[in-house]
């Protein structure tokens, strides 16, 4: 294990693990609660967003450089303990990447190829993804940092040339709804800010494993800024009646934009951008589950015939596990609850059960010193 | 002139030169590893007698016994006729032996051979391995009986080809010179520029049959040691019957061979190489190629051409923006053609639209065959232009325009937009100043087709994502092929997608190269505007 991973890398590690699929669901999901305060709502699960940043970051802080999370917990917990968790992680990930793959898909299928059956695109995900996770975090690492600087100018750039469209009493009345519905309307993003989490993985490959605090909570304000800029463009734009009708609003946004009468229809280089950051937050979980199985299982071989089972187990998952395409309560409801117990409450639990079995030794030791 | 070019075996072995031969030792066949690693003889008679049955007893092998009757002499001089200067070594060698051979009873008789020839540098072996190596590269050897060692003098000659302008690497302004198929003579191109004694020359003998030299060069002080380490480990490490190109040793030290791109930069332009050298870069120079190699590289120097540093910064940096541009185009286009006209029609304005499909309206082809046709046909082409004699090459041209562009649009078989797209590809890609990125990039055109033409901009992205995540794994000499991109190093910015003004390049581009960063100091030929004030506050 190399230990090759920057604070910036880290943030943008952070930023390519939530925003790609919260970028399209959330600006619907959050009005559908809270209408033209959606952005007050994400603006309070922003700042829930960096307390959880900090609270995981300062349990991924704790773990030594160069040593795998699962291997760590090891040290701290006990092996049981740590073999249970990491292979309740490892199928957290391999869970959240099928589903995530399944929402890509459909979303694929629903706007560019309608008559490319879904198995087939699916298969051709799973193959990039399965080329992404071999390669590791250090590349996906990488091509973050530049996707991300890339996505600051286009955002703007968006924002410019939808500008002319804005209406700016369409947020009004401000605070229209009270504080508990709010709040209420922040859980849903909240779920998707809880995805700081995979900082436990990447931060033993972190040069300054001390970083991983910055870099989670840096990561998180970044993606919460350009989450409350985004809904509020649509906001603007459109007014919250019309994004709640909407199944992407962002995909719609980028759409208005014209320039002059010859570049026009751009959503499909918005959609093709798009694509490029759901590869590799995709990436990011499929990494996370070889990476934990890896490390639980401590396999005799090297990583390629178990990237190929799970890669297969992925397809076959994706393809064959949905009755119908997920509906909004699938995505809103099991998920946001899914991911606060596994990104949030199980990682915590751990490091307090960590903390008071290192207390408990030490207690030990001394009295039988 | 001939005389310096004899001198060069002395800096090739200045510094820290030392000459390893990667060919010597047990990876020989068995008669070779006896013969080559034994010590030679104080008889000069069983000297000769080896030596001439290693040789086979070849026509051109010279043995010119002094000093006695043959078969009884007491010096021996050897070289192979073809590859000597003869007129050189009968006046610098010959003569001044006979010389000695009549005086040879007078004082200590090694002390005056070593006095008596007037040959720049005067290499003593003891090894029959040694001898043959530099006997095989043009060098005189001398013997004398009763003495175990064997002296060679440099009298490297035979015909070789002159300094002329590059063929692949033009510029319009710089200099004209470029690299020859001597190392000798390439040495000395480089020598000319930089005129430090911290460039290092170190040498190895790789090639079991070909026993070719090749030259390491770096400037000490400069160059990094990891890399440096490396370059060598891995030339030590080489093991093959022949080296007859750069080519081959740059298969071999690459560090992955399951890659389109290049990670070895290769150029004919001496200056290209000096730049390289003094940003760090290491020189592989090969006995018989005029391509010397430089390592480490990364992904944006193969954008860089040598004339963006003679002409003014704001053409060069624009140049080197329409590079890039190309590089996207070269792999894109045809790719993007194909995705759109199959799969996402309304990405087209509607003007645009109706005119494509007027244009592909009656074609038998899907556009992924039509475009793999004319990429295909194109490639054909430009294969033949290569190797067809250069006066039949304007009639390809004509062929390849009116025959399989104007009439293949009438006859219906390919559209005019298809040939326009094509085309177009086809001169983006000759604007990569690197041949080797070009090549790979053509490689990459047809994944990509394919890719569009199955699975339309979705196909194209997922192809774009591997390739992305390919390029940022790659290393050369342990150097991350993307930087200062990924990861991004932003100091080293200055020359990447633009070039900044020679005073405002105050460090060496590449960070991760060199030791020695800082590479100039106030170099403004006119003061700044708050130095100005100050001279003026001054008394």
């Amino acid at each position: 294990m190399t230990q090759t991973v920057t604070k910036l890398q880290c943030a943008a590690l952070v930023m390519t693990t939530i925003l790609p699929t919260a970028v399209l669901i959330l600006p619907k999901t959050v009005m559908n609660s809270v209408a033209q305060d959606a952005w007050i709502s994400l603006l309070v699960s922003t700042l829930g967003g960096v307390v959880a940043a900090f609270a995981l970051g300062r349990f991924a802080a704790g773990t030594k450089g160069g040593v795998p999370f699962q291997k760590g917990l090891g040290e701290s917990t006990g092996r049981v303990l740590a073999a249970l968790a990491g292979l309740a992680l490892a199928a957290y990930y391999f869970s959240i990447a099928s589903t995530a793959l399944h929402e890509f898909i459909t979303f694929i299928s629903a706007e560019m190829l309608e008559y490319t059956p879904k198995i087939v695109l699916k298969g051709a995900a799973v193959l990039v993804l399965m080329y992404i996770a071999a390669k590791g975090i250090e590349p996906i690492a990488r091509i973050s940092v530049l996707l991300m600087l890339t996505s600051f100018p286009l955002l703007a750039l968006s924002v410019l040339l939808t500008i002319s469209k804005m209406t700016w009493r369409q947020i009004e009345p401000v605070g229209e709804h009270s504080w508990t519905t709010i709040a209420l309307g922040g859980v849903t993003p909240l779920g998707w800010f809880s995805e700081v989490a995979i900082v436990l993985l990447v931060a033993p490959y972190m040069i300054r494993p001390k970083e991983a605090v910055k870099g989670a909570v840096w990561g998180v304000l970044l993606t919460g800024t350009e989450l409350i800029v985004m809904v509020l463009q649509s906001l603007f734009v459109f007014g919250p009646n019309l994004v709640r009708s909407m199944e992407y609003s962002m995909v719609d946004l980028v759409g208005l934009i014209e320039v002059g009468n010859f570049v026009e229809r751009v959503e499909v280089f918005f959609i093709t951008f798009w694509m490029s950051t759901v590869f590799l937050k995709l990436g990011i979980f499929l990494f996370g589950t070889i990476h934990l199985l890896e490390t639980t299982l401590k396999l005799p071989f090297d990583r390629s015939p178990l990237l190929l089972g799970v890669g297969l187990l992925l397809w076959a998952d994706t393809s064959y596990n949905w009755p119908h395409d997920m509906n909004q309560d699938l995505t809103t409801g099991i998920t946001t609850a899914m991911l606060l117990v596994c990104n949030l409450l199980f990682p915590l639990a751990l490091a307090v059960l960590g903390r008071l079995m290192r207390a408990n030794k030490q207690a030990e030791g001394g009295a039988d010193a | 002139m001939r005389w310096f070019g004899h001198m060069l075996p002395f800096f090739r072995r200045s510094g820290r030169a030392k000459r390893r031969d990667s060919a010597s030792g047990s990876r020989q066949g068995p008669r070779d590893s006896e013969d080559l690693t034994a010590s030679l003889s104080r008889s000069l008679k069983k000297n000769l007698s080896r030596i001439r049955s290693l040789f086979g007893d070849s026509a051109d092998l010279t043995v010119r016994e002094l000093g006695g009757r043959p078969g009884d002499s007491e010096v021996s001089v050897l070289y192979l006729e073809s590859i000597v200067d003869s007129d050189f070594v009968n006046r610098y060698v010959m003569t001044p032996l006979v010389e000695w051979t009549v005086g040879r009873l007078h004082g200590d008789r090694i002390s005056r051979l070593r006095e008596t020839l007037p040959v720049g540098r005067l290499v003593e072996m003891d090894k029959m391995g040694d001898l043959l190596t530099h006997i095989l590269n043009g060098y005189t050897i001398v013997l004398v009986d009763g003495t175990p060692m064997g002296f060679a003098a440099s009298t490297t000659g035979g015909e070789r080809r002159s300094v002329e302008e590059p063929s692949s690497q033009t510029v319009t302004r710089g200099p004209k010179e470029s690299f020859t198929e001597s190392i000798l003579t390439n040495m000395t191109l480089l020598r000319r520029r930089i005129k430090t004694p911290d460039l290092r020359v170190e040498s190895f003998t790789i090639g079991r049959q070909t026993r070719t030299f090749v030259n390491i060069l770096y400037i000490d002080g400069i160059v990094l040691e990891k890399p440096l380490t490396e370059v060598r480990d891995r030339l030590s490490r080489i093991d093959v019957d022949s080296i007859l190109d750069s080519g081959y040793v740059e298969e071999y030290i690459q560090d992955e061979l399951w890659t389109p791109f290049p990670l070895m930069q290769n150029s004919e332009r001496p200056d290209a190489v000096a730049a390289g050298l003094l940003e760090g870069q290491i020189a592989i120079v090969v006995d018989g190629s005029p391509f010397v190699l430089l390592a480490p590289t990364t992904f944006v120097k193969f954008f860089q051409s040598s004339e963006d540093y003679y002409q003014r910064y704001d053409i060069a940096s624009f140049l080197r923006i329409i590079r890039y541009i190309s590089f996207l185009v070269s792999i894109l286009l045809p790719s993007l053609y194909i995705a759109v006209t199959t799969f996402h029609q309304e990405m087209l304005p509607t003007p645009l639209l109706i005119s494509l499909a007027s244009q592909r309206e009656g074609i038998p082809f899907p556009a992924l065959v039509e475009a793999l046709l004319m990429e295909l046909t194109f490639e054909v082409l430009r294969e033949a232009g290569v190797r067809m004699p250069r006066v039949v090459g304007s009639a390809i041209s004509i062929v390849g325009a009116l025959v399989l562009g104007q009439a293949a649009v009438q006859a219906g078989l390919v559209s005019a937009a298809m040939i326009i797209v094509v085309s177009f590809t086809a001169i983006a890609n000759f604007v990569i100043p690197s041949t080797n990125m070009s090549s790979g990039a053509r490689l990459i055109r047809f994944v990509l087709m394919l890719l569009a033409g199955t699975l339309g901009l979705f196909g194209i992205m997922s192809g774009l994502m591997v390739l992305l995540i390919h390029l940022v794994s790659l290393k050369s000499f342990g150097v991350p092929y993307m930087t200062p991109l990924a990861p991004i190093v932003w100091g080293n910015m200055k020359d990447v997608w633009v070039r900044v003004p020679w005073p405002l390049m105050k460090t060496r581009p590449i960070a991760h190269f060199q030791r020695n960063k800082i590479r100039q100091g106030n170099s403004f030929a006119v003061p700044s505007k708050h130095d100005r004030k100050k001279g003026e506050k001054s008394p």
